[in-house]
């Protein structure tokens, strides 16, 4: 018996000697977690991997400090907000004193490379998966449209990037920057696609995916950019007569989040809000902006200059709708409160992006949160006529011009223009769109930032585009070049 | 044995691999002893002899057999005639035939039991006649002040067969045999040996041994003599923490160990920041590991103070190394109470005591605030060119002390625990049980643990002894939310309740600030935790010398956590939705060990001692949660219905995750002394962990220590300076795996930031972006370590002086990702720095007796200095420490891990002209939007504008020094110790102060010294802080950390013996203490100790946010000896 016992263990102290030794002791599947591998094999996958390129619009570094800090307060539309001190970076932006290392600079960039990222997955990948062909073309369309989307940002704000499209080259392609030229070529030829590819419109189930419309819309935009006129119009001319879309009478109920995907919504970046996953629900582009000390942080605000352009358009309806004002009625009736008079920095009465605001009836029913919802508004039917109407401006069609801007200006409430010029149609772009995050980049392409912005420090030569963020010139070691006068 | 490469893994010395296949060697053979002395039961019966001896006596037959066998005789030569001679040829015979042969032809008889053999004469009564010849021995045992001496051992050298002193030092033995030695020996005293001779008294007076020959250390997978020592090993007993007032046994460490820096945080129960030497990594865990009862963990505050019996702090690499790839933040191997053999004891020891809050920062009052305000509203005004309507003092008649409101002014603290121990020759046990509680400084805070420990040893067997350790502790908190930052900025000047409802305050007058108070009040955090750690053992004595042990255990611990929102309803603020939201976790860790060593002591030479040691260790670590939380759980009377499934559905949300570790290790470890005089350590460990990739999970960490006694040296001899003299080097490498858990691998994000919406319906999304490591590996530490030690003076001065050279190569440092390939990470771990910690630690103890008057002192000091000394090329500098968006520290090469970067103040505008005046390079004013009362920086890249460019280094977040005092006498029964702690070299960032945004409240100080107009102050700014250029990191908010403490005055007494015994007792002390009652600093803070934690705490060191008072304990106690 004894010896049974004290053979026993020594055979078990032999046996683990060899057990352990097994490196299948140390080989096991991560815990509660995918391994890489096994992605991109089915359908739902690829499936997955889109709507994954969808839900990075709508975080922190695409819709909210980093937005506004690029692409709103260089403008003569808006001022940093909020109280004395906090967030104070955000400054920089206003008055052109922004340095490589500022934290909007590098989020705005490494966001929207994750965006290209996330659709470069897709389109390397989708190959690998068992998924349907029709389904497969539709996906890769919606990819190549977000591709397209990231890289205009990225163009625009930074001028010359590195473009990254092919999984296998990432390396080397993230390592150079190439010519904008060459990036808007890329965007150019994803939104042609897209544009072919892209259904007309979805089922109820899939409302928000991008269309053809949308596509064909962005691509005008950029064409815009490249000043192919001609594109432009044409383009939007098709988007014009598909009938999909129509302006809706009521501008403030546009912006409300009744007002969602709306007739008039091209392109909007759904927003999820589920009360009880904040990770869904991680959209905070209205927030930031919303009255501080009611619910919101009171960032991004309009400036008097804005609110005279209106002044001066007699805009009423879209100036109550863009700005509202601390103690006075909103269009709905709401009594704007949060931080007084002279706690607001740089403006005395506190002022807040009305496209954004949550009104009361909306936290009433939907939840204090209910901003975390709303969708983000990033192509409307308005836009689409002021491009047709611009476009056929320069290219003297102004009769064809008048047509599309006064669609708008009716709306407004605005008498029409029969024959509008450029700066009356870049003008009701600014009303139009204000605060929507096209404004310093409409005045950097129409060549009026100079003199818009040059109270505020703007340096021509230097402020049309933001540094290149200092961390990826390190890391480079110097491969990639920093912009001019950074 | 399948054949398996993976002994036999590439190395990166090849050396090593010749002696991994030596040891498996070895291992082969000594399993096959194994088995073969296993088969020892029957040992008479298969042994076989071979014995061919021509006229040579029977005695040297004898001794032939014994030589050839583990057979031995007894007999008496006076019975036995040993000196017959005989000639023998005998092959392949078994003792039996042996014998029969050899003592055919006389009256010799033999009895065979086991290996032991005893020759008599067949009228029987010879061998009693032996025995009866044998006597009793019987003494008393003092030690040098005439006090009996309770449990000395008293042995028969070369037996087993001895006993101990009873309670008045007295012992008895029979059966003595004359020419025997007999051997005292007891912890702490110089072992004695006595050749019986005619004695039957045997008094023994045994001296104090200072050197502490005797003392047994447990170094890791075994105990060493502390003589024979070659690492750096601090050793502290059950006496020297068990008196603090601390919540666990981690906390009361701090200035025991020259070295240890332990930083305690103000939280109830909490786990200190503990480093050894200095900090290695910058982004991997930096705790040390600890080994309770072979039980490998992070994490003891499960443990009471009086749930240990010793502590082992291996500080440097000769002594860590035996841990491996665990080993390179150092070792503190705890061993939970044992038994004694002496006799059974009962002891009860607690206390209950209060503590108070102290050095508690004055803020502005109502009134002060107001003032303040309206200096800010108008030089802010200024700046934006808008206008300021200042706020109406009168109208401000409510003023709040907000610290007054959330911490309580005494919180209730108690511990009990009672023990029983005892044993015999072979058995020792001891169980206990103790409960501990713990109100927190800030409201509701309350800790509670209740502890039950058992433990027993055995030797069952001449050949087996079997044990095992037990603790199991429950804890039960209340953890109240941490609103220290809320109470700072809260504004004063209103009310926390609001008068007319009693509703509490919202808090929108002066901007959005939270009520302190709410937080505390209708948040219900508890956290309910069962924590078993156990172990068992068996040891195997195999034949002389050698022994296998085999040891497994288990740290199960199972945690619940609720935390509930209850609804309300504030005054002058629109309502919160965050109504009645009750979250609850529940998470279950499992870990377990088995270990096996063979141990060899023997001799190798004349006067060499060897211990040899070969073991193998599996680990394997696993853990899962599960979460879920709901709203609209209703509050019922009690909380006994807070269930998510009370709850309204469509708000719940819930989440789970897991993890798994495991490693396998093989090590050995030799040990030799020769002549007590020169010792040698060498060890090496194996060690493979899952954490890292499948292609690179192995590697080798040796070590090498040498030791040399000089003063046993002949040329040492004559000198009467130094009782003992030591002198100790090593060389040691250790490793350091604790990185996050799938840093390697890249896995599928289903998070559901990555799902979105399209029509209202949720669709599902997830991504594979991350980019890892191509080749990681642990860190690795290098370490050196020279030391002197000794005692003089008639060993009343001992000192230990250490020099250390500790080199962490490859040190875990992010290397950013190129943000243009998009990875969903900014930056992924790699082994891509150096990191050098140097040092020297210095302990010096005194002490004396002068009659009845006994008295200790002794002291630490240690110096630190931390530099990273290499990146690889292409890694960038990592901030930290980040507040508000603003980054105060930067690590990069050269400068110390952590330290403060920032803008340098070099005063305050007084006036205009003193801005207009400030010109750059090209004549146009530097700060040309400053106001006056703001900072003046220094342009420090000359560029004629102040921005991030001009920051530079402001000093190091790490003490470069810590020491520590203590002063213990004791006087016919009384008895009264103090001990004062102190560091600094370290700097604090005051983020608390400077989270200035808007209107938050200021601190008196900050009223008392702000600039207020031209002369008023040059080094504090006026009262606009918030705005741009003021509110950046910069060196006036960098303060110097230095402080010392007194950390603890007890003062006791113990009841005389005769009157104890009376009432029928052992003995009683009573005792009052004061825990940090006083500390000394001038840091404009609560505490300059600022303990980080988490996953960027090493590069946030020092950055003062959340800390809240230090608490001062008043306690009063009773230790008693049933």
């Amino acid at each position: 018996m004894k010896r049974n016992i004290l053979k026993t263990i020594v055979l078990a102290f032999a046996v683990l000697l060899i057990v352990s030794c097994e490196e299948s002791f140390l080989n096991f599947e991560p815990e509660g977690k995918l391994p890489e591998e096994e992605f991109f094999v089915t359908e739902a996958h690829a499936e997955q991997a889109v709507n994954a390129a969808y839900a990075h619009m709508r975080t922190w570094s695409q819709v909210a400090f980093p937005l506004y800090a690029i692409q709103e307060m260089p403008s003569d539309n808006a001022l940093k907000g909020s109280a004395v001190g906090d967030a104070a970076f955000l400054n920089d932006y206003v008055y052109f004193t922004v340095t490589p290392n500022e934290g909007q600079v590098s989020d705005y960039w490494s966001s929207r490379y994750k965006g290209v990222n996330l659709c470069n997955q897709v389109l390397s990948n989708i190959d690998k998966t068992n998924t349907s062909e029709a389904k497969k073309v539709r996906l890769i369309a919606e990819a190549k449209f977000m591709r397209a989307f990231y890289y205009f940002d990225l163009v625009r704000a930074y001028g010359d990037i590195p473009l990254v499209v092919n999984l296998d080259d990432a390396v080397a392609e993230a390592s150079v920057r190439v010519p904008k030229a060459d990036v808007y070529t890329q965007i150019v030829n994803d939104l042609t696609d897209a544009a072919t590819d892209l259904p007309v419109q979805y089922d109820s189930q899939n409302v928000g995916r991008a269309t053809k419309g949308a596509a064909q819309t962005l691509l005008a935009k950029v064409n815009l950019y490249l000043e192919n006129w001609d594109e432009a119009a044409t383009l939007t001319d098709e988007v014009i007569s598909s009938g999909q879309y129509r302006l809706m009478d009521d501008f403030w109920g546009i912006f409300r989040i009744d007002g969602e995907n709306c007739a008039e919504s091209v392109f909007e970046i759904q927003c999820p809000y589920d009360d009880g996953d904040w990770n869904l629900t991680n959209c905070q582009n209205a927030e930031p902006q919303g009255p501080r000390g009611d619910y919101g942080w009171g960032f991004n605000v309009p400036t008097d200059d804005l609110a005279n352009a209106y002044d001066e358009a007699g805009d009423t309806i879209r100036k109550n709708a863009t700005i509202i004002y601390f103690g006075k009625e909103a269009p709905n009736g709401d009594v704007i409160g949060g931080i007084g008079v002279n706690e607001m920095e740089g403006v005395s009465v506190p002022r807040y992006n009305g496209k954004v605001y949550s009104t009361m009836q909306e936290r009433e029913e939907l939840g204090w949160w209910c901003s975390w919802g709303a969708n983000v508004r990033v192509l409307r039917y308005a836009e689409v006529l002021l491009i047709n109407a611009e476009a056929k401006a320069r290219s003297g069609n102004p009769s064809g011009a008048a047509t599309s801007l006064n669609m708008v200006r009716q709306r407004a409430g605005l008498p029409e223009i029969s024959n509008p010029s450029v700066e009356q149609i870049v003008n009701e772009r600014r009303l139009e769109l204000a605060m929507e995050g096209d404004r310093f980049f409409d005045l950097v392409r129409t060549g009026q930032a100079a003199s818009k912005l040059a109270s505020n420090g703007f340096k021509t030569g230097v402020n049309e585009v933001f540094p290149v963020p200092q961390n990826i010139i390190d890391m480079t070691n110097g491969t990639i070049t920093q912009n001019s006068g950074y | 044995m399948k054949k398996n490469d993976c002994f036999f893994r590439e190395s990166r010395f090849p050396g090593i691999q010749k002696l991994i296949n030596v040891m498996k060697l070895t291992f082969t053979l000594l399993l096959i002893s194994v088995i073969s002395v296993y088969a020892s039961e029957t040992y008479s019966q298969t042994k076989v002899l071979n014995i061919d001896m021509k006229n040579s006596t029977v005695k040297e037959v004898l001794q032939n057999i014994e030589d050839q066998s583990e057979f031995y005789f007894m007999y008496s030569e006076k019975l036995v005639d040993v000196y017959r001679e005989v000639s023998i040829n005998s092959k392949n015979q078994k003792i039996n035939e042996v014998l029969d042969e050899l003592f055919a032809g006389t009256n010799v008889d033999y009895k065979i039991k086991d290996r032991f053999i005893v020759l008599s004469t067949p009228d029987g009564a010879d061998f009693e006649i032996s025995i009866q010849q044998q006597k009793a021995v019987s003494g008393t045992i003092t030690d040098e002040n005439g006090e009996p001496l309770p449990g000395v051992t008293v042995i028969i050298k070369g037996t087993t067969q001895g006993t101990v002193t009873n309670y008045n030092g007295e012992y008895s033995m029979q059966n003595v045999e004359p020419g025997s030695t007999l051997v005292f020996s007891f912890v702490g005293m110089r072992s004695q040996e006595v050749i019986v001779g005619d004695q039957t008294k045997i008094d023994i007076v045994l001296e104090v041994d200072a050197i502490g020959i005797e003392e047994v250390v447990a170094v890791g997978y075994g105990t060493m003599k502390k003589s024979d020592l070659t690492g750096a090993v601090a050793v502290l007993k059950n006496d020297d923490i068990a008196y603090k007032a601390t919540a666990n046994a981690a906390q009361a460490l701090q200035g025991k160990v020259a070295g240890l820096q332990v930083t305690n945080s103000g939280e109830p129960g909490s786990s200190p920041v503990i480093r050894i030497r200095g900090l290695g990594s910058v982004r991997s865990n930096t705790e040390p590991l600890y080994v309770v009862d072979g039980v490998l963990t992070t994490d003891i505050t499960f443990l009471g103070n009086n749930d240990i019996e010793s502590i082992s702090v291996l500080k440097d690499a000769s002594a860590s190394a035996i841990y491996g790839v665990r080993a390179a933040n150092g070792v503190i191997i705890i061993t939970t109470k044992r038994g004694n053999k002496d006799r059974i004891s009962v002891t009860y020891s607690g206390y209950a005591g209060v503590q108070v809050p102290v050095d508690v920062m004055e803020m502005a009052n109502a009134q002060e605030y107001i003032q303040l305000l309206n200096e800010k509203g108008e030089i802010a005004a200024k700046k934006t060119g808008g206008s300021f309507t200042p706020y109406d003092p009168s109208t401000y008649t409510v003023s709040t002390d907000w610290y007054d409101e959330v911490l309580r002014s005494s919180a209730f603290t108690s511990s009990h625990d009672i023990g029983f121990s005892g044993g015999n020759e072979k058995t020792l046990f001891a169980a206990g049980i103790s409960y501990f509680e713990q109100e927190g400084l800030m409201l509701f805070d309350l800790y509670k643990r209740i502890n039950v420990r058992a433990s027993v040893d055995s030797k069952v067997r001449d050949y087996l002894k079997i044990g095992f350790s037990l603790n199991l502790s429950n804890r039960n908190s209340h953890n109240s939310p941490n609103v220290a930052q809320a109470a700072f900025i809260a504004p004063p000047a209103v009310s926390p309740i609001d008068p007319e409802t009693g509703n509490y305050m919202a808090m929108t007058e002066f901007g959005d600030y939270a009520n302190p108070l709410v937080d505390l009040m209708f948040i219900d955090d508890r956290t309910n935790s069962n924590r078993l750690v156990g172990s068992a053992y068996a040891e195997f004595y195999l034949m002389k010398g050698l022994s296998f042990k085999s040891s497994f255990g288990v740290d199960g611990s199972y945690t619940r956590d609720r935390i509930y929102r209850e609804k309300y309803e504030l005054t002058g603020g629109t309502p919160s939705d965050e109504i009645e939201r009750l979250q609850r976790k529940m998470s279950y860790d499992y870990n377990w060990y088995w270990d096996n060593t063979l141990t060899y002591t023997g001799q190798l030479f004349d006067n060499t001692d060897i211990t040899a040691m070969l073991g193998i260790s599996a680990q394997d670590q696993s853990g899962l949660w599960l979460f879920g939380s709901r709203k609209g759980v209703v509050l019922y009377e009690g909380y006994n219905a807070l269930y998510l499934n009370l709850g309204t559905p469509d708000t719940q949300s819930n989440d789970d995750g897991g993890s798994h570790i495991a490693s396998s290790s093989y090590f050995g470890r030799v040990n030799i002394s020769h002549m007590e005089k020169y010792m040698l350590t060498a060890t090496v460990r194996r060690d493979g962990s899952s954490i890292f990739p499948e292609n690179n999970r192995f590697d080798i960490f040796p070590s090498l220590g040498l030791g040399w006694v000089v003063s046993k040296e002949g040329f040492m001899a004559d000198q009467k300076a130094f009782d003992h003299l030591k002198l100790r080097a090593s060389w040691g490498e250790m490793g350091n795996n604790r990185i996050p858990e799938l840093t390697a691998v890249g896995t599928v994000d289903y998070s559901t930031w990555n799902s979105t919406e399209f029509g209202g319906i949720i669709h599902q999304g997830a991504s594979a972006t991350y980019i890892g490591p191509e080749n990681l590996l642990w860190e690795r530490t290098q370490e050196y370590d020279l030391a002197l030690e000794g005692y003089m003076l008639k060993s009343r001065l001992s000192f230990e002086v250490d020099f250390y050279n500790k080199k962490t190569i490859g040190a875990i440092f992010p290397v950013t990702v190129n943000s243009a390939l998009g990875a969903s990470n900014s930056s992924y771990l790699d082994n891509n720095a150096d990191v050098l910690n140097r040092g020297v630690e210095l302990s010096l103890g005194w002490k004396n007796s002068y009659k009845e008057f006994n008295y200790r002192l002794s002291g630490n000091i240690a110096f630190n200095k931390n530099e990273v000394v290499a990146l690889k090329p292409g890694t960038i500098g990592i901030y930290g420490g980040w507040m508000n968006v603003n980054s105060s520290t930067y690590t990069t090469l050269g400068h110390p891990i952590g330290e403060f970067y920032g803008r340098e103040v070099l005063g305050i505008f007084q006036n205009m002209s003193e801005i207009e005046n400030y010109k750059g390079p090209e004549g146009t004013p530097v700060q040309p939007n400053a106001q006056p009362g703001d900072f003046k920086y220094k342009d420090q890249n000359s560029d004629g504008v102040i921005n991030d460019k001009d920051r530079t280094f402001l000093g190091t977040a790490l003490p470069t020094y810590n020491f520590a005092l203590s002063y213990y006498m004791e006087y016919k029964g009384i008895d009264f110790q103090v001990d004062l702690y102190g560091q600094g070299g370290n700097h604090i960032y005051n983020a608390k102060r400077f989270r200035q945004i808007g209107n938050e409240n200021y601190d008196k100080d900050f009223y008392d010294n702000r600039w207020h107009g031209e002369g008023t102050s040059t080094t504090y700014p006026s009262a606009d802080m918030a705005s741009n250029d003021n509110k950046v990191v910069n060196s006036w908010t960098i303060e110097k950390g230095d402080f010392w403490r007194i950390q603890n005055i007890q003062l006791g007494y113990t009841i005389p013996q005769s009157l104890a015994s009376k009432i029928g007792i052992g003995g009683i002390r009573v005792y009052a203490n004061a825990a940090n009652p006083k500390t000394f600093f001038k840091y404009k803070g609560f505490s300059p100790e600022i303990a980080k934690t988490g996953a960027e705490a090493a590069t946030s060191q020092g950055v003062d946010s959340y800390v809240y008072p230090m608490a001062a304990t008043y306690n009063f106690g009773v230790n008693i000896n049933f």
